[in-house]
């Protein structure tokens, strides 16, 4: 047995560069489809989780997948929208926690979230350093986002202007950086997290500038008419909110009415869920509830069809691979017809020289199981955070 | 000694039939095998090898008669009895001097691969001059000393018979004298048979005797 496992070792060592072509095709056609079947299923674990986690949302009416992968992922670059009154709505109705979402802008190419405290809370993000944002315009930024772009508590990020040739449109806003979460493995780990207020400072909802009473800006009044004053554009607009200026920030215009993309409702109990599912089935209704695990569900549902596609093909790719590693095996074995005889006339039996070419195939096919193996192993360990690396 | 008596075979394509009435060896006695291509020398040391069965007829090598033993028993027999060299060499390409030298003992479960063996079979090739080179994968070698690593290959069992095909075909004089050197010093020394086909007619005096091949055809 030694001896012939010694001879397969010499002939596969000896043809290394073909063994290692066979060797390499076998393990990738095994891997592929269970690699693509743990990675799915991981994905499909990762994706349920954070769906299981967000019980309810309400957003505007529209494409509930949208609304779902908006946000859970904030993933859409031009969310519908709702009004404030919403976030009021759930809060009023005593049935569920209300956590506000506003994810219209962005920094460079992060999410910039406005939210509440809640949303931590119903997440599960805990702080890596510094603190929770507190004041107005401050912000809590995801661990990645930290990492990528090197930022610790003290620091700033800019809001991006939605589009660079709109001159009129809203301000850049610097808000300082209070504290970092701890990685999540979520697109939480990319995102700024802000006040929902701050969103509406960067929308233009809100702003300050300097006081119009002070000596220094009589510049820029063109009238006072009771207590209200006109002045000229040169008046200087703050693009940050410190201690400093804080007071000087006001909302034009009714606070209800102001948007947010969804809001996160926290049911106090499953009755409680049903029973807020219920207040939104009016038919004059203009905003929607659903529940992002059955969006969810139905998601993956397609992704898994996908996927049994997906190893189907694998499987077949497979055969045409094994076909050709077996012509590849036939082929040799005629080339090597000589060496063949020459050990039969020396002494070999047949079985003894068919079970060297067979140990061969089997040594080869084995190395290629075990590498296959090993490689969805290291996938099911490691894969899924390359994939979330890649992603987010 | 070797004995074939009424032998008959033939391919099974009808263009090749060999036919001995009677041919002995006598052990320890050197024979050479001439005669023109196609005229069955080798087929007739592949006959008393055991490598193809006779359609008729008896192959006695020392009492035992081939035809009369199993495929296995046959090839037992061959293993510890006879030391075969190729026309054509037939070494595995993949594997080193000393490997191919040992290899009957890798391939065959017969013959048990001792250290001692192993030991031996690189004396052997530092006879030949292939000390040097006993790792040495073969496709690596010139022709002679491919061939020589052939020879050592037969004798390492100790065999009684020596059956070798044109074993100085397509060697220099200096390699030809090396393997002939080789086979009659150890037909000499242990009491061997040795039975060589050739076309060379320079090396038909280190022979006891010559036997044309003309004489197995009807």
């Amino acid at each position: 047995m030694i001896e012939t496992l010694y001879l397969i070792w010499r002939y596969l060592v000896y043809h290394k560069v073909k063994t290692g072509l066979v060797v390499a095709s076998i393990t990738l056609i095994l891997y592929l489809p269970f690699a693509l079947r743990v990675l799915v299923r991981q994905s499909a674990g990762e994706l349920t989780a954070r769906a299981e986690a967000t019980p309810l949302l309400v957003g505007a009416k529209g494409s509930p997948l949208e609304l779902v992968l908006n946000s859970l992922y904030f993933a859409t670059d031009t969310p519908t929208q709702m009004k404030y009154e919403e976030f009021q709505r759930v809060l009023d109705s005593d049935l569920a926690v209300p956590v506000p979402l506003y994810t219209r802008f962005r920094s460079h190419k992060n999410p910039i979230v406005g939210t509440s405290l809640d949303y931590f809370e119903v997440r599960g993000l805990r702080l890596a350093s510094g603190r929770n944002m507190v004041m107005l315009g401050e912000c809590v930024i995801g661990s990645k986002m930290a990492q990528d772009l090197n930022l610790k508590p003290g620091d700033s990020v800019v809001s991006s202007p939605e589009s660079v040739f709109d001159l009129a449109g809203v301000y850049p806003l610097k808000m300082p950086v209070a504290g970092i979460l701890e990685p999540a493995g979520t697109p939480d780990d990319s995102a700024v997290f802000v006040d929902v207020k701050t969103t509406w400072v960067i929308e233009g909802l809100a702003h300050g500038h300097q006081d119009l009473a002070d000596p220094s800006a009589s510049a820029a009044v063109l009238k006072t008419e009771g207590n209200t004053i006109v002045a000229n554009s040169s008046i200087v607009q703050f693009n940050e909110i410190t201690e400093s200026n804080a007071d000087s920030f006001h909302f034009h215009g009714n606070q209800i009415e102001f948007p947010l993309t969804a809001v996160i409702a926290v049911p106090y109990s499953p009755k409680s869920g049903t029973m807020l599912q219920g207040r939104y089935l009016g038919g004059e209704e203009q905003v929607q509830i659903v529940s992002p695990t059955s969006i969810m569900n139905s998601l993956l549902e397609t992704v898994l069809t996908v996927e049994h596609y997906a190893v189907a093909a694998a499987f077949i790719i497979g055969a045409a691979t094994i076909a050709t590693a077996g012509l590849v095996f036939l082929l040799s074995a005629r080339l090597r017809a000589g060496e063949l005889r020459t050990l039969h006339r020396i002494g070999g039996s047949t079985l003894r020289i068919r079970g060297l070419i067979a140990g061969e195939i089997a040594m080869v096919l084995l190395t290629s199981a075990i590498l296959a193996c090993a490689m969805t192993a290291l996938t099911a360990q490691f894969g899924f955070r390359i994939f979330q690396f890649i992603l987010f | 000694m070797i004995h074939l008596s009424s032998i008959s075979f033939s391919y099974g394509r009808g263009d090749f039939s060999l036919h001995i009435d009677d041919f002995s060896v006598a052990r320890g006695e050197s024979v050479a095998i001439i005669g023109p291509s196609g005229t069955g020398k080798t087929t007739l040391l592949n006959l008393i090898a055991g490598i193809l069965p006779v359609d008729a007829g008896n192959v006695d090598v020392d009492g035992t008669s081939l035809p009369t033993l199993s495929d296995k028993r046959v090839r037992e027999f061959r293993i510890r009895r006879m030391g075969l060299v190729f026309q054509e060499f037939e070494l595995v390409p993949h594997l080193s001097v000393l490997d191919n030298i040992t290899l009957p003992y890798r391939i065959s479960a017969a013959l048990q691969l001792s250290p001692e063996t192993r030991e031996r079979a690189r004396s052997i090739a530092g006879e030949v001059g292939l000390g040097g080179k006993i790792l040495r994968n073969v496709r690596r070698l010139s022709q002679g000393e491919r061939q020589r690593v052939a020879v050592c290959r037969a004798l390492l069992p100790k065999p009684d018979i020596l059956l070798t095909d044109e074993p100085t075909g397509n060697l220099d004089p200096k390699s030809k004298t090396r393997v002939l050197d080789l086979l009659f010093d150890y037909a000499k020394q242990n009491q061997a048979t040795l039975l060589t086909v050739t076309h060379d007619q320079s090396i038909l005096n280190s022979f006891d005797r010559t036997v044309d091949s003309a004489a197995f055809h009807d």
